[in-house]
């Protein structure tokens, strides 16, 4: 692979010296505008052939399939690659922004070592010999005093997470996380513990669709966010439960304002009208059908009416309904569940709604992972003796998750120290001061962290608060290893990603640094491949698959998509679909869902909810194409409530928590639940380095408090009540 | 690392150890893990590098009852007399299959 170091030809020095200096220069610099594409041309420069590449896109978890079209050096566009049926041969606004997000001026240029206080934004530069040996040094201390796994890893989203991982395995740390337990963790459990897997939804080939707790048509997942407009030209019928009146309920067929934190009811009352009716076909399919049928007996519609609000007639058409058009049917599995302190068995009622369709490992149901036959090269983990026994998250909720834990009880541990100290963090492309509930509290767990490194490409909150700070390089100027993907009935697929341009300023990729920091380390044997010797070995059942990579920018493996369980059990303890949970009733957790009510927020307070525009992901707005969208984020409020406050549209409102506060204008929105405000991810950033979206609007991170998902340890996000008031 | 030979006339006391061990199940997974790559992947792989060759075994390759039922008659197991381990390290191994296991609460995909 390159080392990104010394195989710069003179050619391509001068090209990425163009750019670097261009960026350098500003945005607003006429150079910069020659060379971005979305800049006034000039013309006064030759225009050299355009030549196109493939590679896949980073700016959110999707990896749509793009081709980037380059130009003397430079990346001018990124055009959806129609190859990719993941995708459907589309790239959304997001993608077609990744240009600027290389070409940022806010990008990270060089390695920088913390000089000032924390947060204080005092920094010096240094080269990389300098802050690779400051960090492998600070990281061995740590270990050497408080064990290995006193230095927590979190990686984020990325086709080089693997190897942070595998770092931190070496390394001998089992604290690893990453962003999933502050969202999707509350599903896959659910699913996990319904039907031993967590499936896709097979959107394209359904004729019934529930969507509740989702909003897909501004949270894109592909291929599902285009299939449900297909599905709806073929006639399937969209029902959703949502308290605001969001994009995807904007498509539907129905939408149902239902009250928050009440989907349960809905859904045991849906379970209720089927049972009732003998609308399921096979009770023999699954376990503890008749407890089942004996715990729902009182969750009528007419209950589930008071507790939800959705009309009980409507409640036993949708049964009727659902159940005529299954087994092409399904209540939409969706991902981010990072809700509620219920939010497990919350799931858990949705997903038993799919076993009462018979729609697993069926068309237009639940689909199960389809075999994409790429391998994960083996490595050899260390055992260290003098570790403590466990996670340092671990035997606080019954059902963490080995693998990832809980970031929020991470967080309390290291703040406590207890069961033992967690002293360093190793981050790569993780921003949890902006997506972590309750920053505060992120703040406070760093007056315990003696050492804190972080990879990215720019300044992000989290990293204004490193000791140090290490630019990594973007995905349009990286070697990547195989990456496979589900995509639904589209496709079971894998792509990599080869340079487009080269290595920006000082940054490098990720594999590089983690590689000579296993140097400073004695632990470079774990690294001792190339990309390309990687990526033979992921590859070794799949005779020319990186050929087609290549040549297609994207392999699809024929694989098959439904029956996949034909005559095999379940990955469940009864080897079947489990409506009762019989490790649930080890753990002494209730073994089918009980609905309790929410708390409800008092008379002078709002539940806030948070989500995301489509053109968003996470923190990653600080983007010029993409703020053009929105600015600033604003506080969705109904005009009743708004009206009782004396507020206006536009108004610049305080929100308040227990946890903290932000101010940000108001937005009257007629389709959002009375007592419920709403506002999206990513803004009050609090690094000037991010300078679209810095002091712009407010941070959901900084107001939401940090409930967790009793089961999982999942964050829960929407437990928050807030105050709002006006502000000059 | 220390190892000691398990000697057939412990067998009794090995099986009891076992017994207690599948009440239990508080072996160290990490241990665990450590361990059966060390002792039964040699053997337990897809191309095999040590002798007697057995099927790719990984925590994932069975549920948790089929690994329970493994280590309830260890001696039945053809490999049984090749194994280096105590009874302290079965226990480990054991606890880290079955926390694998494809039916677990986290399923791991390989060894």
């Amino acid at each position: 692979m390159k080392d990104g170091k010394n195989n710069i030809s003179r050619r391509g020095f001068l090209k990425s010296s163009v750019a670097a200096a261009a960026v350098g220069a500003g945005i607003n610099s006429p150079l910069v505008k020659g060379l971005v594409p979305r800049a006034h041309a000039s013309g006064s420069r030759p225009q050299g052939e355009v030549t196109s590449q493939y590679t896949a896109c980073d700016m959110c978890f999707n990896r749509c399939g793009m081709i980037a079209r380059k130009q003397n050096g430079v990346i001018k566009k990124l055009d959806p690659n129609p190859n990719c049926r993941k995708s459907r041969g589309m790239i959304c606004a997001k993608g077609n922004a990744g240009v600027q997000h290389v070409y940022s001026p806010d990008r990270l240029k060089y390695p920088l070592m913390r000089k000032g206080k924390r947060g204080e934004g005092k920094w010096e530069r240094v080269s990389w010999e300098t802050a690779l040996d400051y960090t492998a040094e600070q990281l061995l201390k740590i270990a050497d005093e408080y064990t290995p796994c006193g230095v927590m890893f979190t990686p984020g989203v990325d086709s080089q997470s693997r190897f942070v991982q595998m770092f931190c395995d070496v390394f001998g740390s089992y604290n690893y996380t990453n962003h999933e337990s502050m969202c999707l963790l509350s599903r896959n459990r659910a699913y996990l513990d319904t039907f031993g897997e967590v499936p896709t939804g097979d959107v394209l080939h359904s004729k019934y669709i529930i969507i509740s707790g989702s909003n897909p048509m501004e949270a894109i997942m592909t291929p599902d966010t285009i299939d449900f407009i297909q599905a709806k030209k073929n006639g399937c019928k969209i029902v959703v439960l949502d308290p605001r009146f969001t994009k995807t309920a904007a498509i539907a067929d129905e939408w149902h304002q239902i009250r928050p934190g009440t989907d349960m009811a809905f859904f045991l009352a849906l379970s209720h009208v089927i049972v009732k009716e003998e609308r399921f076909c096979c009770p023999d399919k699954t376990y503890g059908y008749d407890q089942f049928v004996e715990h729902i007996k009182d969750y009528t519609p007419e209950w589930a009416e008071k507790e939800c609000g959705i009309p009980a007639e409507d409640i036993t058409r949708i049964a009727k309904e659902i159940t005529e058009a299954a087994p092409r049917a399904m209540v939409y599995p969706g991902r981010r569940s990072s809700d509620y302190e219920g939010s497990t068995q919350i799931m858990r009622s949705r997903a038993i709604v799919n076993v009462l369709l018979d729609n697993w490992d069926r068309p237009g149901g639940l689909m199960a992972s389809r075999e994409v036959g790429v391998s994960s090269p083996d490595y050899e983990i260390p055992w260290i003796p003098e570790n403590p026994p466990d996670r340092v998250d671990a035997g606080v909720v019954p059902g963490l998750f080995n693998h990832v834990g809980s970031f929020q009880i991470m967080r309390e541990a290291i703040i406590r120290q207890e069961p033992y100290p967690v002293r360093g963090w190793f981050s790569f492309k993780t921003n949890f001061m902006q997506t972590g509930a309750n920053r505060q509290k992120t703040i406070r767990m760093l007056e315990n962290i003696d050492f804190f490194v972080n990879i990215d490409i720019m300044m992000t909150d989290s990293a204004w608060f490193a000791d140090g700070v290490l630019p990594g390089n973007s995905f349009l100027e990286r070697d990547d290893p195989v990456h496979a993907l589900q995509g639904s009935s589209a496709c079971a697929c894998a792509f990599i990603r080869e340079p487009v341009i080269d290595d920006m300023f000082d940054s490098r990729p990720p594999l590089w640094i983690i590689k000579e920091l296993a140097k400073r380390m004695d632990l470079e044997h774990h690294f001792d491949f190339t990309m390309e010797e990687f990526r033979q070995k992921q590859v070794k059942d799949l005779e020319g698959a990186l050929e087609v990579m290549r040549q297609d920018g994207i392999y699809f493996n024929p694989s098959k998509a439904y029956g996949i369980y034909e005559g095999d059990p379940m990955k469940t303890l009864s080897g079947i679909k489990e409506l009762y949970n019989q490790r649930y009733e080890q753990w002494g957790i209730e073994p089918m869902p009980v609905y309790s009510p929410p708390r409800n927020p008092r008379d002078d307070q709002f539940r806030m909810v948070v989500g995301r525009p489509a053109f968003f992901t996470q923190s990653r707005i600080n983007n010029e194409l993409l703020t053009e969208f929105m600015e600033e984020n604003t506080l969705h409020m109904n005009p009743e409530p708004a009206l009782k406050l004396g507020l206006e549209d536009g108004d610049m409102v305080e929100v308040e928590s227990s946890a903290g506060k932000g101010r940000l204008r108001l937005e009257i929105d007629e389709g959002i639940e009375k007592q419920t405000v709403y506002m999206v991810t990513g803004f009050g950033a609090l690094s000037p380095q991010m300078s679209l979206i810095y002091n712009k609007g407010a941070s959901i991170a900084e107001v939401l408090e940090d409930e967790r998902d009793s089961i999982c340890g999942n964050m829960a996000m929407h437990e928050t009540f807030v105050n709002v008031r006006k502000v000059s | 690392m220390r190892k000691l030979i398990i000697l057939a006339m412990a067998a009794a006391i090995f099986a009891t150890q076992v017994g207690i061990g599948l009440a239990m199940l508080d072996g160290n997974p990490r241990q665990g893990r450590f361990l059966f790559r060390q002792e039964c992947r040699p053997c337990h792989m897809e191309n095999p590098q040590q002798e007697p060759a057995g099927e790719y075994l990984g925590p994932d390759a069975k549920r948790q009852a089929e690994w329970n039922e493994v280590f309830e008659d260890v001696q039945a197991l053809p490999c049984y007399e090749h194994w280096e381990i105590d009874e302290d390290m079965l226990i480990h191994v054991h606890t880290y299959l079955h926390q694998g296991a494809a039916d677990s609460p986290t399923p791991e995909t390989c060894g």
